[in-house]
């Protein structure tokens, strides 16, 4: 097979530039399976061992942040800190279900249709979403009722709490940045096996 | 009210600094799985990036510290005295 790159006459030969291999073709599809799942892309190209790892990493860091912050960790809407949610998405659907599951099962709709976060003495109906005033009995037990759309008969709840605590100072800190790494980490990774050529086989790290 | 695993806030304000540890282990775990050119030596590369994080982010506020107690009370007294 001739040279590709024939050394021009006159030339010093050991000056010579090596011939570089060329660039492996862009891995969409890998890249697109590291945005379903942690280590889903270099597992799809050939490195088992590999997605192991950043699996394990991003996972880690995901559920210390999550365990750490709760739920108020992951908010697109409400917390304040909204804009961390662009860095936590890259998690892929970990981060939206969180979300997804936070908005809808953790949050009240109150009067004017508004999301919000339960205040610390409002109870959350199960059927409508909307808040209720939690009361404490003669026993210091928390209580609430709520009534089901179409009936007549209100529900009674006993202990009856809010469907989540706030989280506040270091605690939501933390959790909120251990889940923006876990995403900005997983963002590398997709980059990475986005560009990376399928392992070679007998090779699969 | 009770506690429920990832629902709620764990109380950390006293030993928030604890969590540095995990979170250098987490970002090293991934950095070094994909920066690395084989994984022979990747436990070792991985308790190295940690321990490098750790203390570089302690050096960090050790700096930061100085910088508060020793340098700016130093400015602001130059101030005062005019």
């Amino acid at each position: 097979m001739p040279d590709p790159s024939p050394v021009p006459l006159g030339s010093n030969i050991s000056a010579a530039r090596p011939v570089k291999a060329p660039p492996a073709p862009p891995q969409p599809l890998a890249a697109l399976l590291a945005f379903a799942f942690p280590g889903a892309g270099h597992l799809f190209l050939g490195y088992r061992a590999r997605a192991v790892r950043i699996a394990a990493g991003v996972l880690l860091l995901f559920i210390v942040g999550l365990g750490i912050g709760g739920l108020d960790a992951v908010d697109r809407k409400e917390n304040g800190l909204w804009f961390w949610f662009y860095g936590q998405m890259w998690t892929g659907p970990l981060a939206f279900g969180v979300d997804y599951l936070h908005q809808t099962e953790f949050k009240v709709i109150d009067h004017r249709g508004a999301i919000r976060s339960a205040a610390p003495n409002e109870f959350r109906n199960p059927v409508t979403g909307a808040p209720e005033l939690i009361h404490v009995d003669e026993n210091g037990v928390p209580w609430a009722k709520y009534q089901v759309p179409g009936s007549t008969n209100a529900i009674v709840v006993k202990p009856a709490y809010p469907p989540k605590r706030r989280s506040s100072g270091r605690a939501s800190e933390l959790g909120t940045l251990f889940i923006a790494i876990a995403g900005m980490l997983n963002l590398v990774a997709i980059i990475d096996a986005m560009f990376k050529p399928r392992a070679a086989p007998g090779h699969a790290r | 009210m009770p506690y429920r695993p990832f629902i709620d806030p764990l109380t950390i304000h006293d030993s928030w600094y604890w969590l540095l540890i995990p979170m250098a282990l987490g970002i090293a775990l991934v950095y070094k799985a994909v920066r690395l050119q084989t994984l022979e030596k990747y436990w070792r590369q991985v308790a190295i990036m940690t321990t490098q994080i750790v203390i570089g982010m302690i050096l960090l506020g050790a700096a930061s510290y100085l910088i508060v107690v020793a340098y700016v009370r130093f400015i602001a007294e130059r101030i005062a005295g005019g």
